[in-house]
């Protein structure tokens, strides 16, 4: 690797550390952990280089984040089935910079994944749909409706668990 | 009713680029060079190579395939088999009939019937 592939590599994370950061994070809701996350993203990207081609570039990135997190949501949530408190769980109540309540956290978890995914990448990526529907491999039409589902589904949790009148 | 605040932007912890470059490094370090990846090749097909001679030389000679092949017993034709006619859907070759009375051949006389699927012998 030349230090100039690097430097365009780190330039790279720079850009998109923030946007990655915050979807990464409404999945397993622990700072350290989604910086974590989004840096082996970008490891396994790099990996892959060869590869990759510019037009697809953001597209595996997100899509790579998003299967990551989920698999580390997926492992704590087993540690939590045999007994084990995962540490993230321990230190997300009480050391996350960021104030989410638990009912906020909860409809969002609630959601089916492949809207929540949606969602995600809409509402913080600032991606287009057609560039979300290339990262998901869905129709650029399911990434409207699984938004509009997604949104009413959150709305009415929210409304029901009194987070949004009551909080904002 | 708003949802925004769920979509509220947040700042990374601070640092994040640099330990990401950190990181890049140890990776690229683990990472095998070209040189060394085509000097793996190289070692494989050369072992790919050396194994196949041996085989090759390892090949029995004809004389003793021969040897082997006339101890077999005879190979039965399964596809012309009687047995497959009905199978495949062949028309079946009826078999000569042989009747043997007081351990002695006897003649037998085919009689007529009306039903193609049943035939009658009169032994004489």
């Amino acid at each position: 690797m030349t230090s100039l592939d690097k430097a365009q590599w780190i330039d790279v994370y720079r850009r998109l550390e923030k946007p990655l950061y915050n979807v990464v994070y409404r999945v397993i809701w622990d700072a350290t952990e989604s910086q974590d996350v989004v840096q082996e993203t970008f490891l396994r990207c790099w990996r892959r280089k060869d590869d990759i081609r510019a037009d697809g570039f953001k597209a595996l990135l997100f899509r790579t984040a998003l299967n990551l997190a989920s698999n580390r949501r997926r492992r704590a949530r087993l540690w939590r089935v045999v007994g084990v408190e995962a540490l993230d769980e321990v230190a997300d109540e009480s050391a996350s910079p960021h104030a989410f309540s638990k009912p906020m956290r909860e409809a969002l978890d609630r959601l089916p994944a492949e809207w929540r995914d949606v969602l995600l990448l809409t509402e913080l990526a600032g991606m287009t749909y057609p560039e979300i529907a290339a990262a998901l491999n869905i129709a650029e039409g399911t990434v409207g409706s699984r938004r509009t589902r997604a949104l009413a589904q959150l709305r009415e949790r929210l409304d029901v668990q009194g987070v949004v009148s009551h909080e904002y | 009713m708003s949802t925004d605040a769920l979509f509220k932007e947040l700042e990374p912890p601070p640092g994040g680029a640099e330990r990401f470059a950190r990181r890049l490094d140890e990776v690229a370090a683990e990472q095998p060079s070209s040189r060394a990846r085509v000097l793996a090749l190289a070692a494989a097909t050369a072992g790919v190579a050396i194994v196949t001679a041996i085989l090759l030389l390892r090949q029995p000679d004809t004389a003793s395939q021969i040897e082997i092949a006339a101890t077999e017993p005879p190979a039965v034709d399964v596809y012309n088999a009687p047995e497959l006619d009905r199978l495949l859907g062949r028309s079946a070759i009826p078999a000569e009939l042989m009747v043997t009375v007081n351990m002695q051949a006897a003649n037998v006389t085919e009689i007529e019937t009306t039903n193609q699927k049943v035939r009658i012998y009169q032994i004489n």
